[in-house]
């Protein structure tokens, strides 16, 4: 019995430490299908867990749809419902790829994203920025329309040619630095880093100024970078998931390395059980609708992959970091405090590189470890904004992964790992 | 040598561990008596074979 | 009086500061109590209060504004004050535990465990405190038979006490439990099976000049058949084996007679003398066996002094002083004011009520919401009939809201109830005080009171009681003051309210 008890703490410290001693660095822009393995033509990625396109939400199932629009493999609506229902197109999670789908997560070989290399951990990941003016978009919302394509390409063509020339002169922007002073700054990192956004600004000004473009091109870079509300979300993202795909597949880790939800189910997977999915009825969020007129019943479930974030040890594992968002839901800042503190009964580690002022200095807690999640009844608390089912914000909050993935997971480690 | 409980309830001023109301954790406090609010949660529910499986793997 | 002060430039936050006022206003005799930054808002907020701020006080600033009693009172609350801003905000400070399990014993020391979960939780917990040896206090009630005997008979294998389930008073090393009050040491030691009796008699013993060195509470089914009076039987091995104990006090209503017999046997067998009451049992309990047996709370607490070898003071009012007050009461009230209204929030004193009305008053119809031999049933626990003595602390009220003794709302808004109905003559109350319960159960009373007499423009008569002790943090002086002041009688023990309340009964009666 001890044995396996001492092989599992070991594999722990080990997954623990390909978060903690991660080197994130953002390098490029680059086509989803060069970077994202397995990512082929004909196929469109989503968020949650996998999913059948007849069991799909309205959004993925427009997503899907959207998909095939802005690739150009169909003309009109109709032509693409028939091609997906022909079986033509490949679908497949997000997470189940070196990338992370937030919202509805819809991508395609040609949407452009952000490159994050881990140099600690040899490791690579993909996700797509914010598209602007339409944050959501089609990456976000599976919307398409003249309008969303026209600026995906402008972004492609006219903005991000200038961002990747400097990226690539600079030779990289290491990410941890950002995030882990901007949650002394009041950031928790998933649903807000309002002081990423200005520390990531703060470092890529110079060298953007030094780009052989013109005034032009570089204002419209800059204006789309300034402008972008919660531009850095998926440098965070990025960050997150090349350190937790380091950790996949560690023998006998009980570490979280994916969290994330299709509207219907919410998945987890393990780093001892490698791809494997194990998953439980999406849960609601709970927290403050932005107006009296929205109830639960307007609510959809759990939609997403940003909670990547969240085995990364930030978002609802942070929140001591960022009362702020913890007060939407109407907490307070010893609520806030608390919520971290809970969180550290079920982690395997602390994160040395996240130093919190509002925990007096503690470090944050890591890494969240199954048999801590079923043993306390606590489960992991994840931050996020509310959404109806046409993919509108309608509030914020958070919700508990359900127990039952981790029970779930618990049992296969068992069977996978006898002793 | 350790107190019998007989000894020790007849000492002044015992030092109590209070679970549940917290008034009741407040009103200690007032009496300037050595305590502590338990913070308490409910037990948690988990199957026999879950249980079981902890006792192995934590 | 009141008492301004500004920290200039302290920043607390707001969570720290929430707090901090119903902690002071807890120490009783504290009218008002704000700590606050400094804002446009406080400052509107204080100087309603009719706080006097410097002109000079900005939002950067901390304002304290205590309004307190006395200078006393004053200094306390300032010094609290202090000890909560000097120090971080609680949950910084110590460490936390979130089982028992996790308490090391040989570093943390502790004696006592106080439980008040709900019954379905107490008993783990119960447990886990006495494998470890300490002794146990459970408030909680909604506790099964079955599982309050296991706890008491581990209780006995570990020698640890367990006081309760459904235990609401306590006196242990001096330290007030639960419901119970600060009553003054001394050499009575006190074992009961009802709460607010236990506390009765050390109120008394201590209006008396004496003191009471344990009140060791048993819990309400201790004395029942299945329990065998385990807790009762360990209370007095205690009281026995303890120096400070000279004389042993047992209270409770009328139990199973042969577990009072099995505890009133134990009691001849201790070297101590012992006084014992079991309200409702006639002299026959009593008949083979060393204790003395009483009749009334009050009794069982100047029985205590004399058998310390002292006479106690007078106590209570003569058959004639009662009699004077009776005719002077009834002469303030009017021809169609006629019904008794017991509104209690001690079981024991509506029990003590009920029983010397139906001795002395055997002709009057009593109801009550009690099932109890002494009086008839209510159809409707929310409406009195004709004489009504009510017991609010029983589960028909509380299933409602929670006991009067810790939120007085329920009880006021039944007297406002008696006070607006025009038959009723006499309203009967008891206020129990201690630091665990209501900060101030008294004043809410005499407001409604006094605005009934005012808006009637006649009187009705209110007897009171008050079960607390000088220490209480609720002044029971001062509220003594008040209540005679509005024209409130204040009997010195609840005996003494039944026995004012009987004879204006027995009076009214003749007058029909």
């Amino acid at each position: 019995m001890m044995e396996i008890r001492e092989k599992i703490n070991a594999a722990n410290e080990k997954a623990v430490s390909c978060i903690v001693d991660s080197d994130p660095v953002w390098i490029d822009i680059l086509p989803a299908g060069q970077v994202v393995d397995g990512l082929e033509d004909h196929m469109i990625l989503h968020s949650g867990p996998p999913v059948a396109y007849e069991d799909m939400c309205m959004l993925h199932k427009r997503g899907m749809v959207s998909g095939v629009l802005f690739e150009g493999w169909a003309d009109t609506e109709k032509e693409a419902v028939d091609l997906i229902q022909s079986g033509a197109i490949r679908m497949d999670s997000a997470l189940n790829h070196n990338t992370v789908g937030a919202g509805t997560g819809i991508i395609t070989k040609s949407v452009a994203m952000i490159v994050v290399e881990d140099r600690a951990n040899g490791t690579r990941a993909a996700t797509f920025p914010a598209e602007g003016p339409f944050q959501g978009g089609f990456c976000g919302w599976g919307l398409f329309s003249r309008d969303i394509a026209e600026n995906l390409r402008h972004m492609r063509e006219d903005l991000f040619p200038v961002i990747r020339e400097m990226i690539r002169r600079r030779g990289g922007l290491p990410l941890k630095p950002i995030l882990a002073e901007s949650m002394q700054m009041g950031d928790e990192n998933h649903t807000r880093q309002t002081a990423a956004d200005l520390l990531f600004l703060k470092q890529i000004v110079l060298d953007m100024l030094k780009t052989n473009v013109s005034r032009e091109k570089l204002y419209a870079a800059m204006e789309y970078i300034v402008n972008t509300p919660r531009f850095f979300h998926c440098f965070g993202q990025g960050a997150a998931r090349s350190a937790l795909l380091a950790a996949s597949g560690i023998p006998y880790s009980t570490m979280v390395t994916a969290v994330c939800g299709n509207a219907l189910e919410f998945g987890i997977k393990v780093a001892g059980l490698g791809e494997r999915w194990f998953t439980a009825p999406a849960p609601m969020m709970k927290g403050r609708y932005t107006s009296s007129q929205y109830t639960e019943k307007d609510q959809l479930p759990w939609i997403g992959d940003s909670c990547v974030v969240e085995c990364y040890g930030m978002g609802g594992l942070a929140a001591a970091a960022s009362p702020i968002v913890c007060s939407l839901r109407g907490l307070k800042m010893k609520d806030a405090i608390a919520q971290t503190r809970e969180m550290s009964e079920i982690c395997i580690g602390k994160n040395h590189n996240f130093m919190i002022p509002n925990l007096d200095f503690e470090f944050l807690p890591v890494g969240i470890d199954i048999r801590k999640v079923l043993k306390t009844g606590i489960a992991p608390e994840i931050h996020g904004g509310m959404f109806n089912h046409d993919g509108g914000l309608i509030g914020a909050g958070s919700a508990r992964v359900p127990m039952l993935c981790f029970e779930k997971a618990l049992k296969a480690f068992a069977e996978t790992y006898p002793e | 040598m350790k107190e019998t409980s007989e000894q020790r309830s007849c000492r002044k001023r015992p030092r109590v561990i209070n679970i549940g109301l917290s008034f009741f954790y407040e009103a200690l406090v007032a009496q300037k008596v050595k305590t502590v609010q338990l913070e308490w949660r409910p037990p948690v529910r988990q199957s026999a074979e879950i249980k079981s499986l902890l006792d192995d793997l934590l | 009086m009141d008492k301004v002060f500004v920290k200039k430039n302290r920043f607390v936050d707001s969570v720290s500061l929430m707090s901090i006022g119903d902690r002071v206003k807890q120490l009783g005799g504290i009218h008002a109590a704000e700590v606050q930054m400094g804002t446009p808002v406080n400052r509107e907020m204080l100087e309603g209060l009719g706080f006097e701020l410097p002109k000079d006080m900005t939002a950067n600033d901390l304002v304290i504004a205590v309004r307190a009693d006395s200078e006393m009172k004053m200094d306390e609350a300032l010094q609290l004050i202090r000890d909560i801003l000097d120090h971080k905000s609680n949950s910084d400070a110590g460490v936390t535990y979130h089982t028992l399990k996790e308490i090391d014993l040989e570093e943390d020391p502790f004696d006592l465990v106080q439980i008040s979960l709900p019954g379905e939780y107490a008993v783990a917990e119960a447990e886990e405190a006495l494998e470890k040896g300490l002794d146990v206090f459970i408030f909680s009630d909604n506790v099964p038979l079955e599982d309050e005997l296991a706890l008491k008979r581990l209780g006995v294998e570990k020698g640890c006490l367990v006081m309760g389930p459904d235990c609401g008073v306590g006196l242990i090393g001096g330290v007030a439990l639960a419901a119970g009050s600060i009553v003054a040491g001394g050499p009575i030691g006190i074992v009961g099976a009802s709460g607010s009796g236990a506390q009765e008699v050390a109120c008394i013993i201590e209006k008396c000049g004496y003191g009471v060195s344990s009140i060791i509470g048993t819990g309400g089914r201790d004395l029942y058949p299945q329990i065998g009076g385990i807790t009762m039987l360990q209370g007095m091995k205690r009281l026995e084996a303890d120096p400070e104990t000279k004389v042993i006090v047992l209270v409770s209503k009328l139990a199973d007679l042969a577990v009072m017999n099995k505890v009133l046997t134990a009691a001849d067998a201790l070297s101590k003398p012992v006084t014992a009451v079991f309200l409702g049992s006639d002299g026959t309990l009593f008949a083979n066996h060393r204790a003395h047996g009483v009749f009334s709370l009050e009794d069982a607490a100047l029985e205590a002094v004399r058998l310390l070898g002292k006479e106690p003071p007078a106590f209570g009012l003569s058959d004639e002083e009662i009699n004077r007050l009776a005719e002077k009461e009834l002469s303030l009230l009017g021809s169609e004011q006629r019904y008794f209204r017991g509104l209690y929030c001690g079981g024991t004193f509506t029990e003590e009520g009920l029983i010397y009305f139906s001795s002395h008053n055997s002709g009057v119809p009593i109801f009550t919401n009690l099932e109890n031999r002494y009086a008839k049933k209510l159809p409707d626990h929310r409406v009195s009939r004709e004489n009504t003595i009510l017991d609010l602390g029983a589960e028909d009220f509380t299933a409602e809201a929670p006991h009067p003794v810790f939120e007085p709302a329920l009880r006021l808004k039944r007297f406002y109830q008696e006070l607006e109905d025009p038959e009723t003559a006499v309203i009967l109350l008891d206020f129990i005080t201690g630091p665990g319960v209501h900060p101030d159960p008294i004043t809410p009373f005499v407001h409604a009171y006094e605005d009934a007499v005012l808006a009637r423009g006649k009187s009705l008569t209110v007897i009171s009681s008050i079960c607390g002790s000088r220490e209480d943090p609720q002044n029971v002086a001062e509220k003594t003051e008040l209540l005679r002041k509005a024209g409130i009688l204040v009997m010195p023990s609840n005996y003494q309210s039944s026995h004012l309340a009987s004879a204006m009964m027995t009076k009214l009666a003749e007058r029909r």
